[in-house]
C-alpha cells in the first residue's frame, strides 16, 4: 500500500484531500453495512452517490452505484453464506476514476467505449467484493476470540472489559473500511485502471455489454424471490402497467 | 425513576437518560457480531447501563451478565422490542428476589426467534428489495436526490422506531407475547413483499422499454441473447448465489455474444 500510495503521489495534484474524506467514509459505511444502526447508507447505489459527491462527480458514483445495487438487491442476508464487500471497493473505484478523470457513460445509455469503461470498473467491484469477504471472515474470527476475552468479566465482575473488547470489534470494522477503501483507490489508479488501454478490442466491447446485464440479473433473483403465484401476479401486473404506460405515454416502447 | 403512566397498572420506566443510553449501544448490537454467540456481547454492553443503576448484588450481577452472555440472535431493527421487554422482566426478577429466572430465559429464547422471523420477512424479504428497486428506479431516470432522500427517510423512520420499540417493550413486558399474535404483523409483511413484487415488474417493463430503444437504435442484437442467458442464469442460481459471481460468470458469456 505504501508503494501504492507513493506511485500515486507522484501526481501533484493527487487530490489527498478527497482520499481521506472517502477513508472516513469508507469507515463510516462499513460500521452501518452490519454494525452500527444499519440505515442502508451503505448499499451500493447511495454508498455511490456519496462517495461521487466527495470527489465532485455525483453522476459518475451513481453510474457505478447503480448496477452493483442491482447485483445486490436479491441477495439477501437471510441465512447468508457470502457477504461481501461491496462498500469499499465501490468508493475506492469511484475515487479513483474521478482522480484520473475516466469518462465512463450513464448506465443503460448505449455500448459504446464509455460503456466499456463502467464495465470493466464493475468487474473491479466485484472482485474486490469477493476478496473483501475474506477480510468479513477474518473479522468475525476475531470477534470470536475479543468475546471470549469477555468472559473473564463474568468471574471478576469488570464488565468494562466487555464493553473495550465490543468497542475494539468496532474500531476493527472501521479500521478495514478506512484501509481497503484507499488500499482500492491506490490500486485502481497505479493497476486497474491504466490497464484498461491493454485490453483487447473484443473484450473492451464485451465489457460495455455488462452493464446491461445487471437489470436481468436483478430481475431473475427478485423474480426467484417472489415467485410464487401470487407473486408472479405482481410482477407481471408491474411489467404489464409499465410497458402500456411508457407506450401511452411516449407513443411506443421506448422512445 | 419516570411514570409511564398510560394505564391501570402505572409502569416505572428507568430515567430518560438511562433508557437514552441503551437506545444507543442497542444501535450497535451486531457491532460484536461473532460466529458463536452471534449478537450475545452487543446484548450484554446494551443492557449495562440498567445494571450499574440496579444495585445488584455483586453475585447477583455477574449472574445477570452469565445469563446474556449466552447465544442470542435477533433481527436488529426489532430487537428493541425484546430488549425493552428483557429490562422490564429484569426490574420485575430482581424486586422479586429471583423469582422470574426461568421466564426470563424462555422469553428472551423464544421472542428472539419470532422476533427474527418476523424482522426477516418484513426487512429483508419485503421493504428492502422493494424501497432499493423503487431508489434504483429513480436513479436511472438521473435523480441524484432521490435515492438519497428515500434510504435518509427510511433511516430517520427506523432510528425513531426502534427508540419507540424499545419504551414500547419496556411499558408491555410479559404482554410482548400476545401483541405478536396480532394479524397486523403479517399483514405488514404481505404489504411489504407485494410491493417488493409490484417494483420488479416495474423494473422489468422499464428495462425492457429501454432495451427495445437500444435495439433498434444501436441494432446490437446480442444484448438480447445476454438479457436471456442472464435472466436464466439468475433465475436457474438461486438468490444464495451472490450477484458478484453471476456478473463475472457473464463476462465470457459476454465475449461469446460479441462473435454474433
Amino acid at each position: 500500500m505504501i508503494l501504492l500510495a507513493t506511485a500515486a503521489a507522484g501526481d501533484a495534484g493527487f487530490p489527498w484531500p478527497a482520499l481521506c474524506l472517502t477513508a472516513m467514509l469508507g469507515a463510516l459505511l462499513v460500521l452501518d453495512e452490519t454494525a452500527l444502526a444499519q440505515t442502508w447508507f451503505s448499499q451500493p447505489l447511495p454508498a455511490g452517490i456519496l462517495g461521487g459527491l466527495i470527489w465532485g462527480e455525483p453522476a459518475l458514483g451513481l453510474a457505478l452505484g447503480l448496477p452493483l445495487q442491482l447485483l445486490a438487491v436479491g441477495n439477501l442476508p437471510v441465512g447468508q453464506i457470502f457477504a461481501g464487500d461491496k462498500v469499499t471497493p465501490l468508493l475506492g473505484l469511484v475515487g479513483a476514476a474521478t482522480a484520473i478523470g475516466w469518462d465512463v457513460s450513464a448506465p443503460f445509455a448505449g455500448t459504446g467505449p464509455g460503456a466499456g469503461r463502467l464495465g470493466w470498473l464493475l468487474v473491479a467491484a466485484a472482485l474486490g467484493s469477493m476478496i473483501g469477504d475474506g477480510l468479513v471472515r477474518w473479522e468475525r474470527r476475531l470477534h470470536n476470540a475479543l468475546m471470549l476475552g469477555g468472559l473473564r468479566s463474568l468471574h471478576d465482575g469488570r464488565y468494562e472489559r466487555m464493553e473495550r473488547a465490543h468497542l475494539r470489534c468496532l474500531l476493527t470494522t472501521a479500521l478495514r473500511g478506512a484501509v481497503s477503501t484507499v488500499s482500492w483507490c491506490l490500486l485502481a489508479i497505479v493497476i486497474w485502471l491504466p490497464l484498461y488501454d491493454l485490453l483487447p478490442a473484443r473484450l473492451t466491447a464485451a465489457l460495455g455489454l455488462l452493464p446491461w446485464l445487471t437489470p436481468a440479473l436483478a430481475i431473475g433473483s427478485l423474480g426467484e424471490l417472489y415467485g410464487s403465484r401470487q407473486g408472479l401476479r405482481w410482477i407481471v401486473g408491474g411489467f404489464l402497467v409499465t410497458l402500456a404506460a411508457a407506450w401511452a405515454l411516449m407513443g411506443g416502447v421506448g422512445t | 425513576m419516570t411514570d409511564a403512566g398510560n394505564g391501570e397498572a402505572r409502569v416505572v420506566r428507568p430515567e430518560r437518560c438511562c433508557l437514552w443510553r441503551i437506545y444507543l449501544r442497542t444501535l450497535s448490537l451486531q457491532g460484536s457480531w461473532n460466529t458463536q454467540r452471534m449478537q450475545n456481547l452487543g446484548l450484554v454492553c446494551a443492557l449495562l447501563p440498567w445494571l450499574r443503576r440496579s444495585g445488584l448484588p455483586a453475585r447477583e450481577a455477574r449472574r445477570f451478565a452469565r445469563r446474556h452472555y449466552e447465544y442470542f440472535n435477533t433481527n436488529p431493527y426489532y430487537a428493541n422490542l425484546l430488549i425493552g421487554g428483557l429490562l422490564r422482566l429484569e426490574e420485575d426478577n430482581r424486586r422479586t428476589e429471583g423469582a422470574l429466572l426461568g421466564t426470563v430465559r424462555t422469553f428472551k429464547d423464544s421472542l428472539g426467534r419470532a422476533l427474527a422471523s418476523l424482522g426477516d420477512q418484513f426487512y429483508w424479504l419485503g421493504l428492502q428489495p422493494a424501497l432499493l428497486v423503487v431508489a434504483a428506479l429513480a436513479a436511472s431516470a438521473g435523480s441524484l436526490w432521490a435515492p438519497l432522500a428515500l434510504v435518509g427517510v427510511f433511516a430517520l423512520l427506523q432510528l425513531a422506531g426502534r427508540y419507540r420499540l424499545l419504551v414500547w417493550g419496556y411499558d408491555l413486558g410479559l404482554e410482548i407475547a400476545d401483541r405478536l399474535a396480532s394479524p397486523n404483523w403479517h399483514r405488514v409483511i404481505w404489504i411489504a413483499k407485494r410491493a417488493g413484487a409490484l417494483s420488479t415488474g416495474v423494473l422489468a417493463g422499464l428495462y425492457a422499454a429501454r432495451l427495445e430503444h437500444v435495439l433498434r437504435v444501436e441494432e446490437e442484437r446480442s444484448l438480447l441473447l445476454g438479457t436471456a442467458l442472464a435472466l436464466g442464469l439468475s433465475l436457474a442460481a438461486r438468490r444464495r448465489w451472490p450477484g458478484e459471481s453471476m456478473l463475472l460468470l457473464m463476462l465470457p458469456l459476454a465475449v461469446a455474444m460479441t462473435y454474433l
